[in-house]
């Protein structure tokens, strides 16, 4: 699993310190030579997706993982600020909560969520979860890269 | 029980059958008075009728009374009998009240007592004329006779009493006085030729003539006397009659009249009384009617419409004051009632909604409760499996040390989850309806509790002022207590500052609520989270230890005590909490 186009950074928005250390386990498990950016609150990772608006196109993360109970701000205003703006809208999200509530899961979901893992987690499930994702960047790098050859031809 | 209206409609029907009853009574003892008036009218037609045949019976007595003087048949003389008798009857009949009958019955009795005369008259005359005249006639005309053989003039004096005979005849079948005068002048004359005779033998003859002379003369004598009696004296009886009975005519005709025009005036009367009494009789059902549908037709109405607005639901419905206790005085007070039930109902309603809404909210705060409360245990579970699995794949690999390093973290987990269900039992029992409430002196209630937490206080290098004159509360102690635990655990834990932390407990009255503030000089809370750190497992800082319940026990307590908190802060400038008691003895509810 070594296709990381864009930037090879994840951001990580977990306010728990434990769950944030086993997703770095699952990731290292998975893949290899990846930034991981670990965000503790709603504000934090605000800030941070603000803050990457403004750099260039390229620095953008490959994909974040989101809570949804946080403090300060919570997953759920967080998706809606993500997927609201045209430039950050096209970053994979993928909810990582233990929230099994289906309002919580069909909120997200409406807001744009690319996918929705409810922990606790098996590492398997996880790292097919992450699979499709990368599955689904390749695709769409693909379409771009003809949609630019042929705007040169 | 009611009567009144019952009472009402009798006494109205009673006042118009009474009336009815007294109309029908005049009517009744006038008709009888026409009738007895009628009945003394039919009686003097009735006396009246038998005086007009009286006056015709009269008539023909008197009638027959002349015819008797020319023929003198007995047949007559018995008719006229009859007819006295019949006359005598009529009086009977008519009866001795009438003033007039015994005048005429005077009268009558002298009219018949001188038919008598004329009978004895007539037959005395009748004798005379029928025997004594044709014998001395004979007598006369034999010694003429025998004188005439004697004398050669003898066929003149024959002839002259023959005419004496004639004339005396002819009066005595006609009662003609001229024959009465011839028969003079012829007796006359034979007397005269008598005297011429100058004979010493006419002796007899003279003395016969003076017989037949006197003979006759009587007879006219009887003649004149019965003519007299019939054409005078009984004529003047019937006349005087006849004119009692025209008397008792006229004097019956004008009681007649009398009578009648009493009647008259009578019938004119009654007519106008019955005319008077049945528009009056009219006026009275009119006024019944009237006051039938006042007293009873419009109220009824209004009070249809009354109920008609309270079927509806009304409460504010208009109920007609109705101030006599009858049967609509009863439907006033049920209409009442019944307005007093809508307003209950009502009421009822209002206590449900308001039930409803709270269960709603409570059932919607229940829902976020257990979502929060899943969510937050969750977490440490999701810990402590995630680290399990990494300890296993440690040991597998033989890293013993870091699996041991890997299993504390399961054990604080496990330690956290634990303080998470002791603190959600403690809000639990918040929750409780706890009827202990006291007056609760803030003065000495704080004191205490500065007391109780000096040695925290001076671990963190902090200090406590509390202002004095802090209220009176009703509240629940222990409760209170710990609100303020809770905020000055926050102080210490969140309110960081260089130059120690200095924390303020002050007081403000306004209208109708106590209000406490606790005030820190930490670097204050965002606007954005004054309404979210109330909630349930709400934490602003990850570093700080805690569970996120403090503030949630805190607003539940005020909202207990129908209170209230909230949070003022600018950032960088500390903060305060404000909590607000009622100043009511609400207490818990």
């Amino acid at each position: 699993m070594k296709i990381l186009p864009g930037s090879q950074t994840i951001l990580v928005v977990e306010d728990n310190e434990d769950h944030a250390e086993l997703i770095r386990f699952y990731l290292d498990d998975y893949v290899e030579n990846i930034d991981i950016i670990w965000l503790r609150d709603g504000k934090e990772a605000l800030d941070h997706i603000i803050d990457v608006r403004q750099r260039q196109e390229s620095s953008y993360p490959w994909l974040i993982l989101l809570d949804l109970n946080l403090p300060k701000y919570n997953g759920h205003e967080i998706l809606l600020r993500l997927k609201s703006s045209p430039e950050l809208s096209e970053i994979p999200v993928v909810i990582f909560t233990t929230s099994n509530a289906s309002q919580d899961i069909q909120k997200a979901l409406r807001r744009g969520a690319n996918s929705y893992i409810q922990k606790p987690v098996e590492p398997e499930l996880f790292a097919s979860t992450l699979s499709e994702i990368v599955d689904y960047w390749t695709l769409n790098e693909h379409v771009r890269l003809i949609n630019e050859h042929n705007h040169h031809v | 029980m009611y009567l009144k209206l019952r009472q009402k409609l009798y006494s109205g029907f009673g006042l118009i059958a009474l009336f009815s009853g007294l109309l029908v009574l005049a009517m009744l003892l006038t008709f009888l008075e026409i009738k007895a008036s009628f009945s003394d009218f039919v009686r003097f037609s009735g006396q009246s009728r038998q005086v007009m045949e009286l006056t015709r019976q009269v008539s023909e007595l008197q009638r027959l009374a002349l015819q008797f003087t020319v023929h003198g048949q007995a047949s007559t003389a018995e008719h006229i009998q009859a007819i006295h008798r019949s006359i005598e009857q009529r009086f009977g009949d008519i009866g001795d009240h009438a003033r007039y009958v015994p005048e005429m019955l005077r009268h009558l009795k002298l009219y018949m007592d001188t038919f008598g005369q004329l009978q004895t008259q007539k037959n005395r005359q009748h004798q005379l004329i029928d025997t004594e005249i044709w014998r001395l006639a004979a007598q006369t005309q034999q010694q003429l006779d025998l004188l005439v053989s004697r004398h050669s003039t003898g066929l003149a004096l024959t002839n002259s009493l023959l005419r004496i005979e004639n004339n005396a005849m002819r009066y005595f079948d006609s009662l003609d006085s001229h024959y009465l005068a011839a028969l003079q002048n012829a007796l006359q004359t034979l007397k005269r030729q008598l005297t011429v005779l100058n004979s010493q033998d006419t002796g007899d003859v003279r003395t016969a003539l003076q017989q037949y002379q006197q003979t006759l003369l009587e007879a006219v004598q009887r003649t004149r006397g019965y003519l007299f009696l019939v054409n005078v004296v009984m004529s003047a009886e019937a006349y005087e009659m006849l004119y009692q009975a025209n008397q008792a005519e006229r004097y019956y005709h004008k009681r007649m009249a009398d009578i009648e025009q009493q009647m008259l005036t009578r019938i004119r009367q009654i007519i106008e009384f019955v005319a008077a009494t049945s528009a009056l009789f009219l006026l009275l059902v009119l006024l019944l009617s009237i006051k039938i549908s006042s007293t009873l037709t419009r109220p009824i109405q209004r009070l249809t419409a009354t109920f008609n607005d309270l079927a509806g639901g009304s409460r504010t419905a208009t109920i007609a004051h109705h101030p006599v206790k009858d049967e609509i005085g009863a439907l006033t007070e049920a209409a009442a009632v019944f307005r007093e039930r809508n307003r209950e109902t009502e009421q009822l309603l209002r206590q449900a909604k308001t039930l409803t809404r709270d269960l709603e909210r409570s059932n919607a705060e229940m829902e976020q409760f257990v979502y929060t409360v899943s969510h937050d245990l969750k977490s440490p579970l999701v810990t402590s499996m995630g680290f399990i699995g990494i300890i296993e794949k440690l040991l597998a690999k033989g890293d013993i040390d870091g699996a041991r390093d890997k299993f504390q973290r399961v054990v604080k987990a496990n330690r956290r989850m634990s303080q998470l269900i002791g603190d959600l039992l403690e809000l639990s029992r918040v929750g409780r309806i706890e009827t202990d409430t006291t007056w609760l002196n803030l003065n000495t209630l704080l004191a205490d509790f500065a007391h109780t937490n000096s040695p925290q206080l001076q671990a963190a290098g902090a200090r406590l002022h509390i202002v004095p004159d802090l209220p009176t509360i009703h509240a629940h102690e222990s409760r209170i207590l710990q609100v303020f635990e809770n905020l000055l655990s926050n102080a210490l834990k969140y309110a960081k500052n260089p130059a120690g932390i200095e924390i303020r407990i002050g007081y403000r009255e306004t209208a109708d609520a106590h209000l406490v503030s606790f005030q820190d000089n930490g670097p204050g809370i965002e606007p954005d989270y004054h309404q979210k750190i109330f909630g349930l497992f709400y934490r602003l800082d990850n570093d700080a230890e805690g569970t996120g319940i403090g503030l949630a026990v805190a607003a539940k307590v005020m909202k207990l005590h129908q209170g209230n908190i909230w949070v003022e802060s600018i950032p960088g400038q500390g903060a305060i909490f404000y909590l607000q008691f009622p100043k009511t003895e609400g207490g818990l509810d």
